[in-house]
């Protein structure tokens, strides 16, 4: 029944207090929004932790929640301020590639380091550049979208994502890296 | 290199893979933050105002209605023996800052008790809680003077604003002397000091509207001097005191 059910359909449920319905848009998400924070961190854990700090906080902002735009940005735009608000509170020096992870099913040594190296291509990139990639390419949000959940104007948006993107083809060109 | 070749090379930063417990402890502390906020529900403004009134105690409307009946009847019983300038003055000047202590015991109890921690693992956080009754209280406050001013009147020649102003200014003075006191004096000893500094207020303000003649002449504009004077500090009171609860927040927090 629930597979059934749009965005706005089950927040309307949830707004009448169904569980059911939360946990169907729960996972729905989770995935994509923890891909998102583990991108942004580098973590794991963190990730899933603040993954989790996401779906809470879209609980308790439930009541104050309009729908205008798309759910899916609108989470995102808690996970981008979440990830944001995480980095703040990091000392200098001990953000990002300090603590890289290799992912639990990859176990071919060249895949690991493409991972890698694409990682650290990802890292040199300054946030708001960072961002509209992340959001872009391994998400597959629209650039109106991406404007949206970062809070600025689509021509800023369309500009972060070419200086983004020329600069990581930059990167892969001087790792020979295709 | 198109950004088609980008793309697939980026896809190359694998994600591990979700780990089922977590999802699982999400959705159910999800769902736990969902039945609390059902339980509670959506409530407006005057509903929460409301429902605080219950939780103040009825001597603090005692204690206004009965200062009230004093001034009622004092008022034109001194008017009728003295000069009723100096009269009004007196009174009003007086009443004032005991107008503003009989809310003290009632704002230090979460000191006094210390039910910091109590209230703040509530629906309502401390800050909340403490703006919602001095609302309350500025409300009822307000009342009870506009009652006091339109009495006044009708006994005294002194022009409304004037007597406006002898029952303001001592108001806001007295509000920030004690909410002062309550910020730094800790425990039950604050509202001791706040009603021991009450009274000596109450008394100063009374020698000095008999027995000051710099008192019973300043002009319109210097008490209107004084009381923008005597409302900003009372501003920057409340305001730092909602600075001091935050911080008690936070420290609790971290000791926690």
């Amino acid at each position: 029944m629930w597979r059934r059910l749009d965005d706005n359909q089950l927040i309307k449920k949830i707004h009448q207090g169904n569980a059911d319905a939360l946990e169907r848009l729960i996972q729905k998400y989770y995935p994509e929004i923890y891909r998102f924070c583990y991108r942004k961190t580098g973590n794991p854990h963190i990730a899933a932790d603040l993954t989790q700090e996401v779906f809470l906080r879209l609980v308790k902002s439930l009541d104050n929640y309009i729908h205008e735009g798309k759910f899916k940005s609108y989470l995102f735009t808690i996970a981008l301020n979440l990830c944001h608000d995480y980095f703040r509170k990091q000392p200098p020096g001990m953000q990002r590639l300090d603590d890289f992870e290799v992912p639990a099913a990859e176990n071919q040594i060249t895949r690991i380091e493409q991972s890698y190296v694409v990682k650290e291509a990802l890292s040199r990139l300054p946030d708001i550049q960072k961002d509209v990639v992340i959001l872009r390419f391994y998400h597959d949000l629209t650039l109106p979208d991406i404007a949206d959940i970062i809070g600025a104007n689509l021509s800023t948006t369309k500009s972060r994502l070419k200086q983004g993107l020329e600069k990581l083809k930059k990167f892969f060109r001087e790792e020979d890296f295709c | 290199m198109t950004d088609q070749k980008l793309k697939e090379i980026l896809h190359r930063y694998s994600v591990p893979e979700i780990d089922p417990a977590h999802l699982r402890q999400t959705i159910q502390l999800a769902q736990k933050e969902l039945n609390r906020a059902r339980i509670y529900g959506k409530i407006t403004f005057w509903e929460l105002l409301a429902g605080q009134i219950r939780y103040i105690s009825p001597y603090i409307w005692i204690a206004q209605a009965a200062l009230l009946v004093l001034v009622f009847s004092l008022l034109p019983h001194l008017s009728r023996i003295g000069d009723a300038q100096q009269t009004a003055m007196a009174v009003l000047s007086t009443s004032s800052p005991l107008l503003a202590l009989v809310a003290v015991p009632e704002l230090g109890k979460s000191l006094h008790y210390q039910m910091w921690e109590m209230e703040m693992a509530c629906r309502f956080n401390l800050q909340k809680l403490i703006l919602l009754r001095l609302i309350l209280f500025g409300v009822a406050d307000l009342i009870v003077i506009t009652t006091l001013l339109l009495f006044s009147s009708t006994h005294s020649p002194v022009s409304l604003i004037h007597l406006g102003m002898y029952i303001l200014v001592p108001f806001t003075m007295a509000n920030s002397l004690y909410l002062f006191i309550l910020r730094k004096v800790r425990g039950k000893a604050a509202t001791a000091a706040a009603l021991s500094a009450g009274i000596f207020l109450s008394l100063g303000f009374a020698l000095l509207s008999r027995f000051s003649d710099a008192y019973a002449v300043t002009t319109l504009t210097g008490w209107f001097l004084l009381f923008f004077l005597s409302a900003w500090i009372l501003t920057r009171e409340i305001s730092t005191l909602f600075t001091y609860f935050s911080e008690g927040e936070q420290l609790i927090w971290i000791r926690s």
